[in-house]
């Protein structure tokens, strides 16, 4: 199996800072950001092959663990407010849109705002 | 703002009414409902958390821990003991991976040697009611030194109180052990030799090396709780001639409610088990090994011995930095503990003419504390610093800051700009200072008694 190019080590690179940079806690976020800054710059004058492999493919596990630790980590309570915030907006303006209708259209209207909220 | 009912309740009271005594409850709980509300208040505001600087007290999750365990709490469920069926194998197999290249690979120990509990509490209880028991017949002597954790001092309590005799050993003033003192506090009926590696509220680092040496030489068992140490200094119990090891999960990035003891096997260490039951455990602690917590306790340790050195280095350049910045701003700053034998996480201070209380509730956006979390309910000062020969007032003065694995540049400045702001300011309030300022000796003063 081929050694992976520069190209593919600075993608892996890009892609890790990426999700780092999803993490909602300061803490860990800041931390994964320069641990995965430090590793590479550590590791940057490694020459041998199967070397390379191999820190590249803890790489990608390590990327697939901030994917996971990003969804599992994310601050349920903020987000649950912000969900229900979002959900009354979504059914006024529905509910606005509903009463600006003509009395023509009243029925539909009227069906409409059942399926909203 | 008096509520209604106060105010009322209060007039009629005074005015001896007849007014049945409900009102007075209702008053209570009236109090109690508005306390409860702002409780709620301060806890919702979740995007002004404070800055956690307190990583002795109890450090988060490192998300590669959560990652390992979060398997074993959601699909491989099975108990770990269950010879019969997959679900069983399955957890056995991540507990004795856990075991054997993770947690015995960190200290050089052989797996047989580690026993799962249910903390470093229970390991030191385990280590020293259990050795102290079993060897009871021929010799009823154990040492301790007076900085341990209360745990280790508690158990040695209970010891006293069954008959055996404790020696307590004082420590110098630097926070390290007299290793002359302990060669010859060892009597021919000492059965353990308890020091603490790492003290968990001033960092000190004690000479775990040579007080091995010595117990090795006069044939009794060693015992050390390396909670603090574990993961952040090389340990090797083979090296260090080590019978006995605590070690703690929630201290090295790892889930709490987990633990392990170490206990050597050749040249034999026998212990009373604590707790009985199926044998599991080798017989000394029986229970389910809870499987997530087993691997998340693997998993933090064999991180902890890859990032030991990044994280050493990083450590000590964040407390360097802030004692620098703190010491150069501000005069009559005092760092307990030995300078150079210690771990530079964690960083005592004591500030002389401030109190240490109002200092903490000034730096309200810094997680801070004075003296160890489990005892900071009581308002005395720490036995620790009283132990090292602090001034009773220095000591009322100290704040343990605590630095780990995930603390930033920026929190460490804004850490040490608050501080010396504050501390200024609680100084300018303080007549103390004024009669120092002016060339007064405090300790000349005669304080009259009323």
């Amino acid at each position: 199996m081929a050694s992976s190019s520069r190209a593919q080590v600075i993608s892996l690179y890009r892609t890790m800072l990426k999700e780092s940079q999803k993490f909602s806690s300061y803490n860990y976020r800041t931390y994964a950001l320069r641990r995965v800054r430090d590793a590479f710059r550590a590791n940057g004058k490694v020459e041998d092959p199967v070397t390379v492999e191999r820190l590249m493919e803890e790489g990608r596990r390590t990327l697939g663990v901030i994917q996971r630790q990003v969804r599992h980590t994310t601050d349920t309570q903020h987000t649950e407010t912000r969900q229900r915030q979002t959900h009354t907006l979504s059914f006024c303006v529905v509910l606005g849109f509903c009463f600006c209708q003509t009395n023509k259209n009243v029925l539909k209207s009227l069906s409409f705002c059942n399926f909203s909220g | 703002m008096l509520s209604p009912s106060r105010t009322v309740s209060s007039r009629l009271l005074r005015t001896g009414s007849w007014l049945p005594l409900w009102l007075g409850s209702v008053r209570s709980a009236a109090s109690s409902l508005q306390k409860e509300l702002i409780k709620k208040r301060e806890l919702e505001k979740d995007e002004l958390r404070p800055l956690y600087m307190d990583f002795q007290a109890t450090t988060p999750m490192d998300p590669r821990v959560l990652d390992a365990m979060l398997p074993y709490q959601v699909n491989y469920y099975g108990n770990p003991h269950s010879r019969t069926h997959a679900y069983g194998w399955e957890s056995e197999s991540a507990m004795e991976t856990a075991r054997k290249q993770q947690v015995a690979d960190l200290i050089g120990a052989d797996p047989r040697e580690i026993i799962f509990t249910s903390g470093a509490t229970e390991s030191n209880n385990m280590a020293i009611k259990g050795v102290a028991r079993f060897y009871q017949a021929k010799k009823r002597h154990v040492i301790t030194t007076q900085t341990e954790h209360k745990c280790v001092l508690d158990s040695c309590r209970i010891l006293e109180s069954e008959g055996f005799s404790v020696t307590y050993l004082p420590v110098r003033t630097d926070g390290l052990l007299d290793l002359e003192l302990l060669e010859a506090s060892i009597r021919p009926d000492t059965s353990l030799v308890s020091v603490m590696t790492v003290n968990n509220e001033i960092g000190v680092k004690q000479p775990i090396k040579e007080i091995g040496k010595i117990c090795r030489s006069k044939g009794v068992f060693f015992h050390t709780d390396a909670a603090q140490a574990i993961g952040k200094i090389p340990l090797n119990v083979s090296d260090w001639k080590i019978d006995l090891m605590s070690i703690s999960g929630h201290k090295i990035y790892g889930p709490k409610g987990v633990g392990a003891l170490y206990v050597r096997r050749r040249p034999r260490v026998r212990l009373e088990p604590l707790q009985n039951g199926g044998g599991q455990e080798r017989g000394l602690r029986s229970g389910t090994v809870p499987t997530p917590l087993a691997v998340g306790l693997g998993a933090a340790c064999s991180i902890a011995q890859q990032e030991m050195e990044y994280d050493h280095h990083r450590v000590s350049m964040l407390a360097n930095r802030l004692v620098q910045k703190i010491m150069s701003e501000i005069p009559d700053v005092i760092m307990n503990g030995h300078p150079e034998q210690r771990y530079p996480g964690c960083v005592n201070l004591s500030f002389a003419y401030v109190e240490g209380e109002s200092l903490l509730m000034a730096l309200k956006d810094v997680a801070l504390s004075s003296g160890s979390a489990c005892t900071s309910a009581s308002l005395e000062p720490s036995y620790v610093l009283r132990a090292i020969g602090a001034d009773e007032d220095l000591a009322h003065s100290s704040i343990r800051f605590g630095i780990g694995r995930f603390t930033t540049e920026d929190e460490v400045d804004y850490t040490a700009e608050k501080c010396i702001q504050q501390v200024r300011r609680l100084r300018e309030m303080s007549p103390l200072w004024e009669m120092v300022q002016e060339g007064i000796d405090l300790k000349s003063i005669k304080w009259t008694q009323h």
